[in-house]
Formats: C-alpha cells, structure tokens, sequence
C-alpha cells in the first residue's frame, strides 16, 4: 500500500505537478467527497466499485455525507432484488455502509419512476435531482461510478 | 492553503473493446494521473498489443491500475511502469488530484 | 458555511436515442443551473451528434429531448463546447449544429477539464 495519505500529512508538496490550477482548499484531513452510481448491481460493476470506494474514504476517515444513485444506479435500491445465497449482496452492503457511518444513500425519484422502481429497500432516501447537486456544491470531491 | 492540482482520470473499459483510452489520452495533460479500474485493469498487463503505448504515456501521465480488479482477472504482474494500488491508494489519488473525471 | 458556486461540466460522450444516458444528463444540467452554479456542456467522441440539426425521432415515437439544447441559453447555461477532432471524425462541422457552440482543439478542451469542480459523465 502506498503511503500517500501519511506522506502528504507530514510533507505538504508546494506543487508537485507542472501545471494544473491553484484553489483554496481545506486541510487534506477535512476533506469531503461526494460518489455518483450510474449503474446496476450485478450487470455491471461500477456500483461495486463505488461500494468499495466508498468503504475506503470513510475507513481512511474523509467525509462523505451523500451518495446519490441516478441512471441505472437507482436499481442498487430496488426492495424487490433476490439473489441466490452465494452471490454478494450490494444492496445490504449499502445500507451497512450507511448504519455503521451515517452516509446518505440518496435514490432520484425520476430516475426510478422511469424504470418502473417503486419498492425501495429499507435505508436509501428516494428524493430529487437537487440532492445531487447540493451535494456537488457542498462537497471537494465528486467521484463518478458508471 | 492554496494548492496546484493535476487531474485524475479514470477509466473502466477494456483497451481492446472500447475507444476510450484513446480519447482520454487525448485530452490527458502532461502531468495528470490515470487510473485503470474494472475492465480496463487488463491495458496494464505484459505483452499485450497495447503495453508499448502504456509504455510511452507512461512519460507525460503518471498511471496506477487498481490491484483488485486485476487479481479478480487473474492477473498479478504488471508493467513496471505502472503503479498497482488498492482501494486505499484509489482514495489517496482522488485527495491528490482535482477534478476527477471518469472515462466509461 | 458559505458554499462557494461550483465549476460542474457534463461530459456527452455518446449519441442520443441508442441509449439513455444524454437525455440524463441534460436534466441534471439543466437543475444545476436552477441552483446557479456554474454549469458547462462538452460534447466529445459520439457526444457531438447529438447536437445534430434536423433530427426526427418522433417517427419512432422517441421524445426529442435535444431540442432543450436550443433553451439552454435560458437556463444561464453559455458554455457550449464542441470537439473539433470529434466533428471531423465524424464528417460535421459546426454549421450542421443546431446552436452556437464554441469548437475547441484537444488543448484546449484539455485546460477546460481541468479548470472544473466537478466533472460528471454517464
């Protein structure tokens, strides 16, 4: 494992990058992320990847207060998924996710309309585009899991 | 604290089967950082057709393939060019870099 | 805590009516600058076509979404760029697009990436 976090803990770089922009920033150690999930559990795996992303911010102890599911992202939501016993469960991870560390999991109501969701499981919050973007405003960092 | 940042881009899709390497190459700067996750883990692997260019992006970008998805693919060498790390190191580089923009 | 108006830029790598995924992302675009943030569009690769003139989708009974592209100027949304190598690709040029775009090199599209917040794609 690289030692990324601790080096720039103890050695802030001045600029390690030809180029690039300078902004303000918070402290590395306060800094928030926000993860968008485009896609469905199962058929592909940009939202078990987001899962893991996920785990390792809030392990590594940055914020992350909302990930929001839009696309085919709402279907990780669906109440209705029935998976054989042998096969991960991304759903119950999520909502895991959000128990053991109080991260919103944020459903687009419009997204899910639209593919005939209408049963959520328990633990995500079925809400509007405009979470989305509260979340993108509010946050350092947007990830995009497709 | 102001700080200077590079990019991080990252991408999902196999090298063989999509086209997306080549346009985030394209719009890479010198200096950015890319990040093959998922199916794209394979571009890191020896002796494909494509390691000559890994090879030479290798000298303007600085290239990290996602160890976990390349173990779950039955890889576990790479390109020494190229940086294997884990979920950990996946956060670090999303702290490092700004924006971050995911090539699917 | 004062939240400062964020730099957001919708990446439109793929062409409408064979998926779903540029009507999508129009409407996050077009919430985003209800919130009056700094909302951006770049169409890219396959993305260009959707700003197509004289597209007719209502013989399939498909919504012409892209005819919102034609408002986005009332949504406060005035940064539109196009990718010239994705164009000539393609065979178009920017007088087969429906609006005034800014046609921009990979330099240049290059610098626009990296001057934003946040980038989203589907």
């Amino acid at each position: 494992m690289l030692g990324f976090i601790k080096c720039f803990k103890e050695n802030p770089p001045q600029s390690l990058f030809k180029g690039g922009r300078q902004i303000e920033m918070p402290a590395m150690t306060n800094l928030s992320f926000s993860v968008l999930v485009n896609t469905a559990p199962f058929a592909q795996q940009g939202a078990l990847s987001a899962y893991h992303f996920s785990k390792a911010v809030l392990t590594g102890g940055y914020k992350l207060p909302r990930i929001f599911f839009y696309s085919n992202g709402v279907h990780n939501a669906n109440q209705m998924t029935n998976l054989p016993e042998d096969e991960i469960n991304l759903m119950a991870l999520w909502q895991q996710l959000a128990d053991q560390y109080g991260v919103e999991l944020v459903i687009c109501v419009a997204a899910a309309q639209r593919r005939g969701l209408d049963r959520f499981a328990a633990g995500f919050k079925v809400s509007g585009l405009g979470q989305l973007v509260e979340a993108i405003m509010q946050t350092d960092r947007l990830v995009v899991f497709n | 604290m102001v700080k200077t940042f590079s990019m991080l881009h990252i991408i999902n899709k196999s090298p063989f089967n999509s086209t997306v390497f080549a346009s985030c190459f394209q719009m890479a700067q010198p200096g950015d950082a890319v990040l093959f996750i998922e199916d794209a883990v394979v571009a890191a692997i020896v002796q494909s057709s494509v390691a000559e260019e890994m090879i030479a992006k290798v000298q303007e970008l600085a290239i990290y393939v996602l160890q976990p998805d390349l173990t779950a693919r039955g890889f576990s060498e790479v390109l020494p060019e190229i940086k294997a790390i884990d979920y950990q190191g996946f956060v670090a580089l999303t702290v490092q870099h700004h924006p971050i923009q995911t090539w699917s | 805590m004062q939240h400062p108006v964020k730099k957001i830029l919708l990446v439109q790598r793929t062409m409408a009516y064979g998926t779903s995924s540029a009507q999508e992302a129009l409407d996050v675009a077009l919430l985003a600058s209800t919130f009056e943030q700094q909302v951006s569009l770049l169409f890219v690769d396959d993305g260009v076509f959707l700003l197509k003139k004289n597209q007719k989708p209502e013989q399939l009974q498909l919504k012409n979404f892209t005819q919102a592209y034609k408002a986005l100027t009332l949504y406060g949304i005035e940064k539109i760029y196009v990718a010239v190598e994705s164009l000539q690709q393609r065979g178009l040029t920017a007088a087969d697009l429906m609006i005034p775009v800014a046609v921009l090199d990979n330099a240049e599209v290059a610098k626009i990436l990296q001057a934003q917040d946040a980038i989203l794609t589907f």
